[in-house]
């Protein structure tokens, strides 16, 4: 399986996914043609998308004031989604020193503390983007674009614990259904760490089915994975992707939600959200397996279902384990 | 006909009713978009969030937290059993998964999400097409002024960003 798998898509083939021509979006985007180089990203310039997908232009113009805010329009009924940015977010991403990394899913997995989901989908966005003039140059240097794959795996990798923690949790409490679907869904978070790995590196979960098929994952390992309903089921397919098993109750951390503690008479609960009482037993914090040994599964669960804790990954942890 | 709650209808129903509007028909389009164009595996993964959106739409109607994130959604739906993940369980293998099968998840997922519209107390136009702004955007504002008099502060907009 090559490494870094790149499909050059062109911007006539990407328009042409949906139903549009260069020239009708040059001339829709005529008003900013002065404003700085702008490019295609998202699913059609990585030549995913379809018919209905939207159109999604990264315009970097220095006299922006506030970066990231979107405009839509319309070319027909397809939405042409415009968004400007100051050309210090781009330079701001191209210093990212590249990480150190572990070989993982056929690809790397970069170590340290990972980029938050916003920055992960920016750094797959701009390391894939089509400039709409061709002598427009990349939007990233290449060393980071280089590194792009290492650092968004290990957002797929932290992602991954979330859920496999979640998975869990479930099957200790909940019904056989339950922990059946958790674990099925659990397996499609692995499918994208490797997906990622690979190369597929646009931020768009609902593609990995496509992405597998694209790299030309085997289909009996894309088979295993589709019917995973149990952590051992889960655990060999980890095994056949090389990926490498995850203890989630020592990878995962509770964060308690700015809540407050408030007494009724003799009834103590926990206030979350301005809108919800919650027992107070539902105020939880820290490692995951010392609050699962402390109040058992069926009360994180609640607590995290009812937002009176986040679920986070453990950085130090999670390198700690892949290394 | 018995009152509606205006608290209810400020907070919760304005919560499901964003979501659907925000999330859900954007994913509906997913659908069609793959069903269109043969990829029937991206059609049912896209399906299947639907389902668990509207599932979760549905849960924010009766004033659990609302989740347009699907970490969010799922750990709604895992703290009730919720049965839209019974339908995940027993969902085709998507390598043997037919156009016949896609059809007929999709008409499910259309049912549910009909469904779940017709729980809510208003009409939500579509968000995102060329006609579809500016009556959005009076419903909203609608909203917010019932807000007010409630001594609701504004909705918080940040809080559907990812």
């Amino acid at each position: 399986m090559e490494l870094g798998v790149k499909v050059k898509t062109s911007l006539v083939e990407a328009l042409q996914r949906v139903g549009r021509s260069v020239d009708e979006l040059l001339d829709l985007l005529s008003p900013f043609s002065d404003s700085g180089a702008a490019y295609l990203v998202g699913s059609l310039a990585c030549g995913y998308g379809n018919r209905r997908s939207d159109v999604d232009i990264h315009i970097f113009d220095a006299d922006v004031e506030s970066s990231g805010t979107p405009s839509v329009f319309f070319l027909g009924d397809t939405i042409v989604d415009v968004v400007h940015f100051h050309p210090d977010e781009a330079q701001r991403l191209s210093k990212l020193v590249p990480p150190r990394s572990v070989q993982l899913a056929g690809g790397r997995c970069a170590l340290g503390r990972s980029l938050s989901r916003k920055l992960q989908v920016r750094l797959g966005r701009w390391s894939t983007a089509i400039p709409l003039e061709e002598r427009t140059p990349p939007i990233l240097a290449q060393p980071v674009s280089d590194a792009a794959a290492s650092l968004i795996t290990r957002g797929a990798i932290d992602d991954f614990v979330r859920i496999l923690a979640l998975a869990e949790l479930a099957t200790s409490v909940r019904s056989e259904t339950t922990a059946s679907a958790m674990w099925r869904k659990t397996a499609r978070y692995l499918l994208e760490v490797v997906v990622r790995a690979r190369g597929e590196i646009f931020v768009g979960e609902k593609w990995v089915w496509a992405k597998a098929r694209r790299l030309g994952i085997d289909r009996q390992i894309v088979q295993g994975i589709d019917r995973v309903r149990s952590a051992a089921n889960l655990q060999e397919q980890a095994s056949n992707v090389d990926v490498p098993w995850l203890n989630a109750a020592e990878l995962a951390r509770l964060e308690p939600s700015s809540v407050e503690q408030i007494k009724i008479g003799s009834s103590s609960f926990v206030f979350v959200d301005q809108r919800r009482l919650l027992p107070s037993d539902l105020l939880v914090s820290g490692r995951l397996a010392d609050e699962i040994s402390r109040v058992g599964p069926d009360v994180l669960l609640t607590a995290i279902a009812y937002r009176a804790a986040t679920l986070v990954v453990d950085d130090d942890a999670i390198d700690r384990a892949l290394a | 006909m018995k009152p509606l709650s205006a608290h209810w209808v400020a907070t919760s129903a304005m919560e499901a009713a964003w979501s659907l509007a925000l999330v859900v028909d954007s994913q509906l389009e997913d659908i069609e978009g793959a069903v269109e164009v043969g990829d029937l595996w991206t059609a049912m993964e896209c399906a299947f969030a639907a389902l668990s959106s509207i599932a979760a739409a549905s849960c924010a109607i009766e004033d659990d937290p609302i989740a347009l994130f699907e970490f969010d959604v799922l750990s709604v739906l895992a703290a009730v059993d919720h049965d839209s993940l019974r339908v995940y369980v027993e969902m085709q293998p998507l390598l043997s998964v037919t156009p016949a099968d896609v059809e007929e998840f999709v008409a499910t997922v259309r049912q549910e999400y009909e469904r779940v519209r017709a729980m809510l107390p208003f009409e939500l136009p579509m968000m995102r097409t060329p006609k579809g702004f500016f009556p959005t955007i009076r419903v909203a504002a609608d909203l917010e002024r019932l807000r007010s008099r409630l001594g609701l502060g504004p909705f918080d907009w940040t809080s559907l960003q990812a």
